[in-house]
């Protein structure tokens, strides 16, 4: 199922972890398109409108993205990097959403630009309350530039 | 078992001989130099007094020879002279007046010639030319007696002419004595003379010899001595700087080579303790970086387990969640338990995974050991619990704690969880009293949490801070047995001791040291 112009775009490999976040997001009616990919190559190829996804519109980014740092093929802090360097998705937000407390992760992160770095509690009920209060929070509070990166690049 | 290289052995360096010709009869030993040289100046010493006994007995002979022969043997030369002149102007006397009181010359003369030229013919008995000197003055002197003396005084008028003739042989004969005599004395003279040279010559010769023999002998030993022992010096000195591949080439007489091989013997001993030791502290440092790995494995295994059991446990817990959550209607009331428990185990084992990375945490985390305050750090870490004492009545007082040297970060979890502890374990007490203070104790500052809570059996107090280890059943208090695990790993970090005291039902008191703000 692919979903031309998602509000999130989701990178997880792990089903359980994928399953109980759109679960935490339905049930706080925050989320209305998720895309839900399980790996580093199909988060670039969707982002870049290449392979499966090469017909995907223009100008429809995701408000935010949700990334796992450990990915199969391509890992998070790749994808993290490719983002950020590329003039039009660099303005995407992009959150870890991670099991590593690595400090190093932490600090690569945000040497990369990331725009918030999440450490997924065990507990149930608190991570359902952190993935609340992050759709909440980009979805509906943050305000993203109007047009996007490429106008503001040009001078 | 790793392998080492083993630690390098240096080659031998070698204290050369200092440069110049090498040293005379290498080997000869310095007290056989000195015997030698000893033997050589007694030697001289005796030469000098057999020289000078000799020559001062031949002088002597010599001497006496010139005083006791040659010299009267002159004089009595001279009175035969006098005693015969007396007997001829007693004869002239007495052919004037024919008086005869002169006679009395004459004859005093004539009898005193005999002994005198006696005494020249025993003094200079081996003398041909004496005797023969001696025979012609006596045969002289009796011609004159026959031929004129005797027949004047008969009255037979023998003619003066002959007399005087006679008489002047006579003085001639007593002359040639007398030159003979002085030959011999002149002769004598010269070989005392010689003599004396002679021997002045032998003794300063024989002194010239011992001084000789005595200077090179010093000096030559002096030398032989000075540069091994200068070598040896200079070996010891290195030994001395820990350059224990220092050796030293045996050189010189054979007491300073028994020194040398004595020195290198040494250097050889202190060369394989050095290297022994080197070896031994290799091993150590392989065994500790072995150590060191394996302590390293052991933590990122832990804590990569601990990450990687996060993931389905929250599988566990979420999912038993939404059930309860979605599909509470259709399930059975057991059921609903079941799965109320499901999630509490998969929430506790999730604190406990939470706990160990903490502590797997507290080692791999760089200490950064700066002066601090521990009481500031006691209040905030106690404004940290608020929630922990919310609605309870709880008197927590903190006194003046002494400033330490120690990691803020490390120090602020000590007392959280201190605290968090003393707050659990005041649970039931109404009021609780917490004490966070400090004491001096054999020199150096205690810090103590001390509560009135559930305290501890004090035959257990050992057990207090292993992981995992709990004295309370779970019912009773909660917890994962991690929190003062954590605590007295970082006290050990920071090089200090940590202890508690407990009463049961009366209350615990954790007491810890750190090192003292004794330098930035």
């Amino acid at each position: 199922m692919t979903i031309a112009t998602p509000d999130i775009l989701l990178v997880d490999d792990d089903p359980d972890d994928v399953e109980l976040t759109v679960h935490a997001l339905r049930s706080n009616n925050l989320v209305n398109s998720i895309q839900v990919l399980a790996d580093g190559q199909e988060a670039l190829d969707f982002l870049f409108r290449e392979g499966d996804y090469a017909d995907r519109p223009e100008n429809t980014e995701p408000k935010v993205i949700l990334l796992d740092l450990k990915l199969p093929k391509i890992d998070g802090l790749e994808v993290l990097r490719t983002i950020k360097s590329d003039v039009r998705l660099q303005t995407v937000p992009v959150v870890m959403l991670t099991s590593s407390r690595e400090e190093r992760d932490v600090v690569e992160s945000y040497n990369l630009g990331v725009n918030s770095y999440l450490v997924k509690p065990v507990e149930f009920d608190r991570f359902a309350e952190a993935i609340r209060m992050t759709g909440m929070y980009w979805l509906l509070l943050n305000r993203p530039p109007v047009n996007g990166g490429p106008e503001r690049a040009t001078p | 078992m790793t392998t080492t290289a083993p630690p390098q052995v240096p080659v031998p360096t070698v204290v050369a001989e200092p440069v110049g010709p090498p040293p005379t009869r290498p080997g000869r030993s310095v007290s056989w130099t000195l015997t030698a040289a000893f033997a050589v100046l007694l030697a001289s010493l005796a030469a000098l007094g057999a020289v000078g006994l000799v020559t001062t007995l031949v002088t002597r002979s010599q001497f006496q020879y010139l005083v006791n022969t040659v010299g009267p043997s002159r004089r009595a030369n001279t009175a035969a002279l006098q005693a015969m002149t007396n007997a001829e102007t007693g004869v002239r006397g007495y052919l004037i007046g024919h008086d005869p009181t002169f006679l009395e010359p004459y004859r005093a003369g004539v009898a005193t010639l005999g002994p005198s030229l006696a005494v020249i013919a025993a003094d200079i008995r081996g003398n041909p030319t004496v005797q023969a000197g001696v025979a012609a003055q006596r045969a002289a002197a009796a011609a004159w007696q026959r031929g004129y003396a005797e027949p004047a005084i008969a009255g037979r008028n023998p003619s003066p002419q002959a007399g005087k003739r006679l008489f002047d042989r006579f003085r001639a004969t007593n002359a040639s004595l007398e030159t003979a005599i002085d030959d011999i004395r002149v002769r004598k003279t010269d070989e005392f003379n010689r003599t004396l040279t002679v021997t002045i010559g032998l003794i300063g010769g024989v002194m010239v010899i011992a001084l000789a023999v005595g200077v090179r002998t010093a000096l030559v030993t002096t030398r032989r001595l000075v540069r091994p022992l200068r070598s040896t010096t200079e070996a010891v000195s290195s030994l001395a700087l820990g350059r224990y591949e220092t050796r030293l080439t045996p050189a010189g007489p054979r007491e300073t080579q028994e020194v040398g091989r004595s020195v290198n013997t040494l250097a050889d001993q202190l060369d394989r303790a050095a290297v022994e030791r080197a070896r031994s502290a290799a091993d150590l440092e392989a065994a500790n970086d072995r150590l060191r790995a394996a302590n390293d494995e052991l933590e990122a295994f832990s804590y990569s387990v601990s990450h990687d059991l996060r993931s389905p446990l929250r599988a566990v817990g979420g999912f038993s969640h939404i059930l309860l959550e979605q599909y509470a209607a259709e399930l059975p009331e057991q059921a609903r338990g079941y799965l109320g428990r499901v999630e509490q185990g998969a929430t506790r084992m999730g604190a406990l995974i939470d706990d160990l990375l903490a502590f797997a945490h507290v080692n791999r985390q760089t200490m950064r050991r700066n002066q601090v305050d521990p009481a500031e750090i006691a209040r905030r870490a106690l404004t940290d619990l608020d929630s922990e004492r919310a609605g309870r009545a709880v008197e927590v007082t903190i006194g003046d704690l002494p400033v330490c040297m120690a990691d803020a970060a490390l120090l602020t979890l000590v007392f959280t969880n201190l605290l968090s502890n003393a707050l659990k374990f005041t649970r039931d007490r109404d009021p609780a009293r917490i004490e966070v203070g400090s004491r001096r104790q054999a020199g150096e500052a205690v810090y103590f949490v001390a509560d009135n809570g559930a305290g501890f059996d004090p035959r257990h107090a050992d057990k207090l801070f292993g992981v995992f280890q709990r004295l309370h059943r779970a019912d009773q208090f909660t917890g994962t047995g991690v929190g003062l695990a954590l605590v007295a790993r970082i006290i050990h970090r920071h090089g200090g001791r940590i202890w508690a005291d407990g009463v049961p039902d009366e209350g615990a008191t954790f007491s810890f040291t750190l090192a003292e703000a004794t330098h930035p």
